[in-house]
Order: C-alpha cells, then sequence, then structure tokens
C-alpha cells in the first residue's frame, strides 16, 4: 500500500509524516486553479531528491483554459520527468494521446470520469430498492468492460475512487487496474456558479474570481445528511471511516487530502 | 424553422404522452426528446428508471407508443430521440441491448446519451442511431468535442455552464457537428456531469427527500470561521423560481448558424409548461435580426416573458450571463 498526501505549497513537504511515499498537487475541480510548468519542475526535482512519487489532478477544463492545461501537458512531456497525471476531462486525455505523449505521461482516471455514485444517501437505500438496484449504485461506472477499449486506448492504469460511506462492488473487468483512494472527502457536485464570489449585482453567474477561496473555509449543515464542506468550487462530505465493504485491499494507495 | 435571414434554429422539446406533439409542434417545438421505461428494465430496476427522470411521469412505457410517436414524428419530418443519459453498469447492458433494439425497430434514430461505455457499446453492436451527447457528456472544451466526434457522435448537447463565448469559440472549430444549447427551465448549480447525487429515485421511495442537490440548494451556506451565514445562500433562488431558467435574450449573443438547437428542458412538466416554453423561445427568435443591440433585444424579452409566464423576469432566471 502506498501512502501520499496532498499538498498545497512547497512548504508542505517538510510537513510529511514518515509512511508518506507519494505527493499529488493540483486541482480536480477548479480550472482556475493552477500550477506553472517551472514550479512543477522544482517540485519535482525535490520530490525526486527525497524518494517521493508525484501527481498531478487536473479538473475538468472548459474552452477558456484548455490551451493552458495543454501546454502543460506538452512541457511535462517534453522534459521526460515521471508524473503521474490525474485527468478529470476528456478532452484532455485525447490531447495527450493525439500528441503521443502517452509515452511519458502516466495516467489515472480523476474522480470525475470513474463516477461513483457517491451521494450520502445511497446506504439508505438498502433494502428499499431491489438487489441489483443497490449494487448497481455501489459500483464505480468506469469499473465496466463497456470501458476496456477505452483503457486500453489511453493507456489508463489507475481510478480514483472516493472513500464513499457505503459498499463498493468492484465488478470484474477484462483490464487491470490499480485504485487510487481518496480520503477523507467524498465529492458529490461541482460548480462554476462559485459560492465563494459575491454575486455580481445579485446575479448568480459564472464571474472573475480572486482566489477566494484560499482564504475562506465554507461549508453546509443539511438537515437530512449533516455537514458538507465547499472545497473550492465543489461541495463534498467526509467520511473518516474506511470501509469499502471490507475491500481495503482492493486498495494500492491512500490519498490523505486536506480541506484546501 | 428559419429566424431571419437563412438559420435554420429548431426548437427541441421534451414529450412524456403522444397527445401534446401536435400542440407544442403549432407552437414552434423543431424537435423532440422523451425517455422510455421498457417493461423488462421495470421488472429489475423497479422505481429506478435509468434515465434520470421518475418512472411512469416523464417516460414512455410501452413500445406501441414509442412507435406510435416514431411515426407521427416521421410523418411531419421532425426529428425525435430517446434518453441514454444516465451511467451504466456492466450487469445492465445486457438488457440496454435489447432495449435499444426494440427503439431501433420502432423507427428511433436517435438517442441522447451521457455514458461514454455506452457510446462505445453502441458502435461495438453496430447499431446505426445518431449519438447526441447529453449535457451529462460534460463537453466543456474543443478537445473534448473531437473526443466525442471521434467515439461517433454527431451532436454535442453543451453543459449549462459554459459562457457563450466558450461556446461560439468552440463551435467555430467544427463543420458539419450539430451543437444545442439549454434555452429554457431545469437550471441547475451543479454540473451535471459531475452531479453524483441520486436522481430519478429519490421521490418514488418514501424516507428519502428530495434530491441532495436540491436539499443543499436549500441550506444556507456558512463560513467555518465564525458560523455565519456567508454571501446569503447563492442557490436558494433557483428553487424558488417559477421559470428556473431561460435563455431567450441571450440567443443574441449565441451563434445561431452554429448552435441551431435550443433545447426545453422537463420530460415529465406538464403540456401547458412546455407550451409556455417554445412560444417564449420561438417569440424570442422571430424578432431577433431586428434588433441591433443587445439591450434593445433584452427589453424585448422581457416584455414577451412577462406576458408568457405572467411574472417579471428576473436576472436569476438567465442561464447565460450576457
Amino acid at each position: 500500500m502506498t501512502y501520499a498526501k496532498y499538498i498545497n505549497s512547497f512548504e508542505d513537504l517538510d510537513k510529511l509524516e514518515k509512511k508518506i511515499s507519494m505527493v499529488y498537487i493540483g486541482n480536480d475541480f477548479c480550472d482556475r486553479i493552477k500550477w506553472d510548468f517551472s514550479d512543477i519542475l522544482k517540485l519535482y526535482h525535490k520530490t525526486t531528491h527525497r524518494g517521493l512519487k508525484l501527481g498531478l489532478k487536473t479538473p475538468f477544463i472548459t474552452e477558456s483554459t484548455i490551451e493552458y492545461f495543454q501546454d502543460l501537458m506538452k512541457n511535462i512531456a517534453n522534459a521526460s520527468i515521471n508524473i503521474e497525471v490525474v485527468i478529470n476531462d476528456f478532452g484532455l486525455l485525447d490531447y495527450i494521446e493525439k500528441n503521443g505523449y502517452l509515452k511519458t505521461i502516466q495516467i489515472t482516471m480523476g474522480r470525475l470520469l470513474c463516477r461513483q455514485k457517491t451521494d450520502k444517501m445511497t446506504k439508505d437505500l438498502k433494502g428499499k430498492v431491489s438487489d441489483t438496484v443497490y449494487q448497481h449504485f455501489c459500483t464505480p461506472v468506469a469499473l465496466a468492460n463497456s470501458y476496456s477499449e477505452l483503457i486500453r486506448k489511453y493507456h489508463i492504469t489507475a481510478f480514483e475512487f472516493e472513500n464513499i460511506d457505503c459498499e463498493v462492488y468492484f465488478p470484474k473487468v477484462d483490464f487491470e487496474y490499480r485504485i487510487v483512494l481518496t480520503y477523507p472527502y467524498v465529492s458529490v457536485g461541482s460548480t462554476r456558479l462559485c459560492p465563494y464570489i459575491e454575486k455580481q449585482n445579485e446575479v448568480l453567474g459564472i464571474w472573475d474570481c480572486n482566489y477566494e477561496c484560499k482564504n475562506k473555509k465554507l461549508y453546509i449543515k443539511e438537515d437530512l445528511c449533516g455537514e458538507y464542506v465547499y472545497i473550492n468550487n465543489t461541495i463534498a462530505y467526509k467520511n473518516e471511516r474506511l470501509e469499502l465493504n471490507g475491500s481495503l485491499k482492493e486498495i494500492d494507495c491512500i490519498l490523505d487530502e486536506i480541506w484546501r | 424553422m428559419k429566424y431571419g435571414g437563412d438559420i435554420i434554429v429548431k426548437i427541441v422539446t421534451p414529450i412524456n404522452n403522444i397527445k401534446e406533439v401536435h400542440e407544442l409542434i403549432k407552437e414552434g417545438a423543431g424537435e423532440f426528446y422523451f425517455g422510455y421505461l421498457d417493461p423488462d428494465w421495470m421488472q429489475y430496476y423497479g422505481a429506478y428508471s435509468g434515465n434520470r427522470r421518475e418512472n411512469y411521469l416523464a417516460n414512455f412505457i410501452d413500445i406501441s407508443s414509442v412507435k406510435e410517436v416514431s411515426q407521427l414524428l416521421a410523418s411531419q419530418g421532425i426529428e425525435g430521440a430517446i434518453t441514454f443519459n444516465d451511467r451504466y453498469t456492466d450487469s445492465q447492458y445486457s438488457l440496454l441491448k435489447e432495449i435499444l433494439h426494440k427503439i431501433e425497430e420502432a423507427g428511433i434514430t436517435n438517442v441522447i446519451v451521457a455514458d461514454i461505455g455506452l457510446i462505445q457499446m453502441i458502435r461495438k453492436w453496430a447499431f446505426s442511431f445518431n449519438i447526441h451527447v447529453s449535457t451529462g457528456g460534460g463537453v466543456m472544451n474543443h478537445s473534448a468535442v473531437k473526443f466525442y466526434l471521434d467515439h461517433g457522435a454527431k451532436r454535442i448537447i453543451f453543459p449549462r455552464q459554459l459562457t457563450i463565448e466558450e461556446m461560439n469559440q468552440m463551435t467555430l472549430m467544427f463543420s458539419g457537428v450539430e451543437f444545442e444549447v439549454f434555452g429554457m427551465y431545469g437550471r441547475d448549480p451543479y454540473i451535471d456531469a459531475f452531479c453524483r447525487f441520486h436522481h430519478g429515485i429519490n421521490s418514488v421511495i418514501p424516507g428519502l427527500g428530495s434530491c441532495g442537490c436540491i436539499r443543499l440548494n436549500n441550506s444556507a451556506i456558512m463560513n467555518k470561521e465564525d458560523d455565519a451565514i456567508s454571501n446569503g445562500n447563492p442557490y436558494r433562488c433557483l428553487n424558488s423560481l417559477n421559470v428556473d431558467g431561460c435563455a431567450a435574450c441571450a440567443l443574441y449573443g449565441l451563434d445561431r448558424a452554429k448552435i441551431n438547437y435550443i433545447k426545453i428542458v422537463g420530460r415529465g412538466s406538464k403540456t401547458e409548461r412546455k407550451v409556455k416554453a417554445v412560444r417564449m423561445i420561438k417569440k424570442s427568435l422571430e424578432e431577433l435580426e431586428n434588433f441591433k443591440t443587445y439591450s434593445d433585444y433584452e427589453k424585448h424579452c422581457k416584455k414577451i416573458f412577462k406576458e408568457n409566464f405572467n411574472v417579471s423576469c428576473i436576472k436569476n432566471n438567465c442561464y447565460f450571463n450576457i
């Protein structure tokens, strides 16, 4: 089992516990939050020096920022550095494949493309729907033979799952894979109508930001399901219990996240 | 239907019964989409529809009615599409294949699909359906358009949370691809493609309450530092609007030569609600070319809105900010 930690800055490298052998940077949810390639390169050399592997999370990407992320992939591929890239956008994945960067970039299918039903109420469906329906809801969609061709074409070697608050079913599939489990935050929805930004003239919309999310932590207390937190533009709940239907043996890497 | 010059724009309208088709065509509907809940599916999955809308209220429930509506649309020269816009797991694929066979025999030629796994299987099984990539496909950049085209897509239905500028930029890069945009109802703060709440099942199971996203929209957002309410509740307004989402005045900024399918949301809605939406979009489009400024066109749309819905338009109705 690999233990990994999400870090926000170079300084965080000095705070790592001994068991950590990999660090992740980047953002899965907001395409406005970016790391410069030069900083990634510096961090890569620092982590390599310390015997740590490096992973880069990338978000779902809008037309406004696709060029930036494509350039970043080009730079990473050309530098021939050994970084795992977590992909949450089929457009970026396709760009990497079409440009021959799969030779140097190692791909993990991110939590947004794996499409687990992460709804906190999934466990409440047990006994109220048939076993067939319940199992369907508890099965990650990307773990399906219908994805085989895609997995092979794009050299996807790992899936990023979330520590959902219910059982997980692992169906038999005809491809090999590793699982990276994000812990303890479980995302349920993302938005570009960002809750951190003051509404302009009281209007809900896609407005410019000053990275307000870096200095402010927002949460919601909801009657049925308890507390949710905002991780940038994404709503998530915290589940500190590692259960996964007793299937921890299926997990290859636990990625400890912070409320960033 | 031509709206100024030679640009053809079609209003893509939801239906859940054959009776409403004629009235909606009369109002200006140019295409239809609907759900089909097969009896064999219901035998296994009961209340879970597999197309993100509650069972009987939002779907056709026997194949003969699908055939009937398909024939009616063909006689009018109008296209229809069936929604398969959920995510599917391996155990469902044999049943999905049977259902696709049934609807193909019933004359359906278009399917709306969100899951790349199902898109791959439709091609593998050699069905000849035109594939419309659902908003659930999450196509937010031109490389994602290329990705889905390579996998056999004919039409891209843009996610709700793109800007007009982003959509126009993307469409400029492609020819021969159909693009569709949301026009009326169903504005949601969370991006459909990345929403992991249960839809289409909660309301039919006692004790589960409404969908998670609706419950969250109604809850205040708090600041962790001082537990004070932060920034009001930005999303609560969406639940309280009579008309939850309208893109009528935004049509001014849309490149209609490229984005010429405008979607109305609400498969399970009453006919009257659908009629109002089609009428709103049609009237907005009809006059569009006569306006020289956005400001004048916006005023015009607001007037139509008030006449049509009997309430004033407010800015939080807007799908897209101009």
